[in-house]
């Protein structure tokens, strides 16, 4: 019986323990995310994990960004909401990226002040006009660099603008009107801020209204 | 004699012990994205290894290494997923006695390690601290022969559970993890039993 008594406080200190819990921060999408202020909401569902992205062969050092890109936008999620890889066949791919002109200069990126117009991207895609609304087909980012500009502002503006584009394949299709948000329409930093991930965790939990495309096979 | 002396006897006795059962935990974290939802392991196998030693007439006390293998999911009212795939190992030091002789109960205190084999989110990309646990158990136990004892347990145990990355993303506290595993033992005695 003593026994038995002994055990009661030591039960009843991980009861009373269990009273207590961790409290979760508060997530609110502080920029649009749907598509051009429709309500259209976009992002990649399980089944299509990882999402797969080819990059041109001769887009030298934006490839190195975009694997770059790819992994920090991947550490945004707490649960694995999101993931991409590299692949090396265009046709099996998501999302295309393409850089022009040709082979930009190589190197790594600096602390410099950013030059703006050293660069820029556009990502497009287009949905399905019948049947359930969806992506008709893999994202297509084109990212452009100006020559005038040197080496280290180009692979600045680089680094910058493919994680920026990368966000955009995410199905974050606002800008943030934050300068210090990777989503900015004109990124100055080159990872996605603490407003950039709660967003992007806002919108992976946000119903989607616009379905991915067909898998490629 | 041992079986002719019931459990009591046979704790007199070097013990090794395999444990086969399924272990539930509670909630890992709860969380609110939109909507609120759960992370938790599914019901998972759980295999055990324990040796235990006689300490006076009544009690034994030793060392047991269990682990378990599940799914890491997220569960909302709409939506579930797999994070990953969970390993929970649970060393521990046991002490035992024997209330009836065809009843035991025991105390543990451990720690508890999660090992996130595949890591496809960031809970765990900074690893996870080693928890304390602390735990209690019975077991129903029937001798079988002179040297071994089947039994059917049923644990529980308790530890505190965070990682590094959810204190960087601005959860505080701790969540209090619920464990209860249920199974089956097969204990085999070594050396003389006591007069």
């Amino acid at each position: 019986m003593r026994r038995r008594r002994a055990l009661l406080p030591l039960l009843g200190a991980v009861v009373l323990a269990g009273c207590e819990g961790a409290v979760a921060p508060e997530r609110e999408a502080v920029y649009d995310f749907d598509l051009s202020g429709s309500g259209l909401v976009f992002h990649w569902t399980p089944d299509r994990l990882p999402v797969r992205y080819w990059v041109a062969p001769d887009a030298g050092v934006v490839r190195d960004f975009a694997a770059e890109g790819i992994r920090r936008w991947t550490h945004q999620f707490l649960y694995g909401e999101f993931r991409g890889t590299l692949v090396e066949d265009s046709s099996t791919a998501d999302v295309l990226i393409w850089v022009s002109p040709a082979s930009p200069p190589a190197g790594q990126p600096t602390d410099d002040p950013p030059a703006l117009a050293a660069c820029e991207g556009v990502t497009s895609n287009d949905t399905t006009a019948t049947g359930p609304r969806a992506l008709a087909g893999p994202f297509v980012v084109l990212i452009s660099w100006r020559s005038f500009y040197s080496d280290v502002d180009v692979v600045n503006c680089l680094e910058r603008v493919t994680t920026h584009e990368i966000g955009h394949t995410l199905g974050l299709f606002g800008h943030s009107p934050n300068e210090f948000d990777l989503m900015n329409g004109t990124p100055r930093v080159a990872s996605p801020s603490p407003t950039d991930r709660t967003t992007v965790e806002v919108l992976y939990g946000t119903a989607a209204s616009i379905l991915p495309p067909e898998a490629p096979q | 004699m041992a079986a002719a002396a019931g459990p009591a006897a046979g704790q007199s006795r070097t013990a090794v012990g395999l444990r086969v059962g399924v272990v539930g935990s509670s909630n890992l974290v709860r969380d609110s994205i939109v909507e609120a939802f759960a992370v938790r392991p599914q019901v998972a196998p759980m295999l055990g290894l324990r040796v235990t030693m006689p300490v006076g007439h009544r009690y034994a006390v030793g060392g047991q290494v269990a682990v378990s293998r599940s799914s890491l999911r997220t569960v909302g009212d709409t939506a579930s997923a797999t994070v990953t795939t969970l390993t929970v190992w649970a060393p521990s030091v046991v002490v035992r006695t024997s209330l009836r002789p065809w009843l035991a109960a025991e105390a543990r205190l451990g720690l508890l390690l999660y090992d996130a084999a595949e890591p496809q989110g960031t809970l765990f990309s900074d690893g996870a601290p080693v928890a304390p646990m602390l735990g209690v158990g019975v077991a129903l136990e029937r001798p079988l022969g002179t040297r071994y004892r089947a039994a059917l347990f049923l644990d529980y145990d308790a530890h505190r559970f965070t990682t590094t990355v959810l204190e960087a993303r601005g959860f505080t506290g701790a969540t209090i993890v619920h464990r209860v595993s249920v199974g089956l033992s097969l204990t085999r005695e070594f050396g003389h039993a006591a007069p």
